[in-house]
């Protein structure tokens, strides 16, 4: 409108917004003249948004309408009138040395954390953590943005040694962990909508870096699930430069994001092929499958019926993952559904949305046959990408003695053998 | 760490003392506070600048594929060009001014409010009400036509 069509414009949005667009327009070389009024003007009485009208902008403490009557009017500046784009430095390899305790405040309270205690990135632990693939540390994996619009960050190999090493991983999970930067999905999208993200790891790296597929495989469980999940998000902080309230507006934020949905199919136990292997990859091959949505809608047991039965009760248009135990899997291929591709079509057509393709519904068999219990997600199956790429030669590098939580005890068709 | 480090201190200085250790535990909590340990080089853990910007996407694309790193459309900085914005107006009266909902919920009402005052404290601007078609994020070309011939200038709004 401005520069094409030469029509003069006034741009509002509400003051909850503002840094955001006002950052958006410096990094694009955009000097609108923004009106913010206080946030929200949805479902508020209308003497309300009276009262935002004839008040003050609480951004600037100006008068509203006076900034839209100027946004207008008043002639553009110097500046204005030759806008630049800013170039951001490079940022630098090496960090200043410090302490234990001022390192670990300093990445804190720069926002490169999740809130939590991490692993100091030091030189000797990167170089350590960078044995676990044979790629050069300075090769680019990728480039991340959790917003739609900012400059994207590029990473290398190092990078993500480094928010590996943060994550509290060791060398064998980093082929994992550059798998998903491979994505370059970041595991928090700025939405309102706060999103959350699913990562699903098949094939042998699972079983040999000791991830946990069973009993619990999305809970606090297992060393692999929840620090390969936690370098996600590291990543998404510091690649996709997540940062609350400025880059990132998820209004209520997602609990799942701290190590996100993180575990390796149950194939062992899963009746249908491996989710890898319906994505066109050979079993004996190692991926990643990233899903993201909103969360977990609901759960219901077993057989077609419940699954329609789930999608109908929620609100999701798009897409649905369901996340099996294996017995709720065993269930619906004893109904007859021996493909899951064959299900998926007839869950679309049976489903009454008219948006929903049988393209937009996955399986995923996860769980200790505790329960033939399902739960629904609305998640789209984003990507499924190599993990053997990233594996050094020689195969997954694993400590002397690997880190291993406990065991639990397994399950073999809902009856659990206590103390085996 | 700080605490195993002050303890080693303190065994220490029983040792070469052969005496109590002197030094009470607030004041060896400070010293190892004060030196902090050992210095350590860490790795800086962010990004660098890509000069790949994302941009609005197809409007005809999948609801979810501004999301998706391999459909979100991007431009690089070579090819972003500052916004040239439009010359100013020498004052609103008897100009007309589009007031453009741009479909965030409470935009139009927002607006009417607006509308109404400025026919209250500006009676000679003349204010046209629009709500874009689509949603918030579509294109809408014919409106986009309809405020090049006929607007003087556009109140866009409200967004968040």
């Amino acid at each position: 409108m401005e520069g094409e069509y030469g029509v003069p414009t006034a741009p509002m949005v509400t003051a909850r917004f503002a840094e955001y667009v006002l950052r958006d327009g410096r990094s694009h070389g955009m000097n609108l003249r923004w009106a913010f009024p206080p946030y929200p003007v949805a479902w508020v009485p209308r003497e309300t948004l009276r009262t935002y009208i004839r008040g003050n902008d609480p951004v600037t403490g100006l008068p509203l309408m006076r900034e839209v009557i100027d946004a207008l009017s008043v002639p553009l500046t110097e500046a204005e009138q030759n806008p630049e784009i800013p170039q951001r430095p490079q940022r630098p390899r090496l960090l200043e040395p410090g302490n234990e305790a001022d390192l670990q405040r300093r990445f804190l309270s720069n926002g490169w954390t999740d809130g939590l205690p991490i692993v100091l990135p030091t030189e000797e632990r990167v170089a350590e953590m960078l044995t676990g693939t044979g790629r050069d540390p300075q090769e680019v994996v990728g480039m991340m943005s959790v917003t739609t619009h900012e400059e994207m960050n590029t990473y290398t190999v190092e990078k993500v040694a480094v928010n590996a090493v943060m994550a509290g991983a060791r060398p064998e999970h980093l082929p994992v962990i550059l798998a998903i930067a491979s994505t370059e999905h970041p595991a928090m999208p700025s939405s309102t909508g706060s999103y959350g993200s699913m990562v699903v790891v098949n094939g042998p790296v699972a079983r040999a870096i000791g991830m946990n597929s069973g009993v619990g495989a999305l809970g606090p469980f297992n060393y692999a699930n929840a620090v390969i999940g936690r370098a996600w998000t590291l990543m998404s902080i510091n690649f996709g430069d997540a940062r609350a309230g400025d880059t990132f507006m998820a209004t209520i934020g997602n609990g799942l994001s701290f190590t996100n949905q993180c575990c390796a199919e149950n194939e062992e136990k899963s009746p249908w092929e491996p989710f890898h292997v319906r994505q066109g990859f050979r079993e004996s091959e190692s991926t990643v499958s990233i899903f993201r949505g909103w969360s977990v809608l609901t759960l219901g047991l077993g057989t077609s019926e419940g699954l329609l039965a789930s999608m109908r009760s929620v609100n999701a248009m798009g897409a649905f993952t369901f996340v099996l135990d294996p017995l709720a899997a065993k269930a619906l291929k004893d109904e007859g559904w021996d493909d899951p591709g064959r299900l998926a079509g007839h869950l679309a057509a049976q489903s009454g949305s008219p948006f929903l393709r049988p393209e937009g519904i996955h399986f995923v068999v996860v769980g200790g046959e505790t329960n033939p219990i399902f739960h629904t997600t609305d998640y789209v199956h984003y990507k499924t990408a190599s993990v053997d790429a990233w594996v050094p030669e020689g195969g997954v590098r694993l400590d002397a003695n690997p880190l291993r939580m406990p065991a639990h005890p397994q399950c073999e068709d809902g009856l659990c053998i206590i103390g085996r | 760490m700080d605490r195993h480090s002050c303890s080693f201190s303190r065994r220490a200085l029983w040792l070469l003392l052969g005496a109590i250790a002197l030094a009470p535990a607030a004041g060896c909590r400070g010293r190892s506070g004060a030196s902090g340990g050992p210095l350590l080089t860490v790795l800086d853990p962010r990004g660098q600048p890509s000069g790949v910007f994302g941009r609005r996407g197809d409007p005809g694309a999948h609801m979810m594929a501004i999301f998706d790193p391999e459909t979100q459309p991007t431009m690089s900085r070579d090819e972003l060009v500052p916004l040239r914005m439009a010359p100013r107006l020498d004052g609103l009266d008897g100009r007309t001014i589009y007031l453009v909902d741009t479909g965030f919920a409470g935009g139009r009402e927002f607006l009417e409010e607006m509308q109404a005052w400025f026919r209250e404290n500006h009676p000679g601007v003349r204010t046209v009400l629009r709500v874009k078609s689509g949603n918030a994020f579509s294109d809408s070309p014919e409106l986009w036509a309809e405020l090049k011939q006929k607007a003087d200038g556009v109140v866009f709004g409200v967004g968040g």
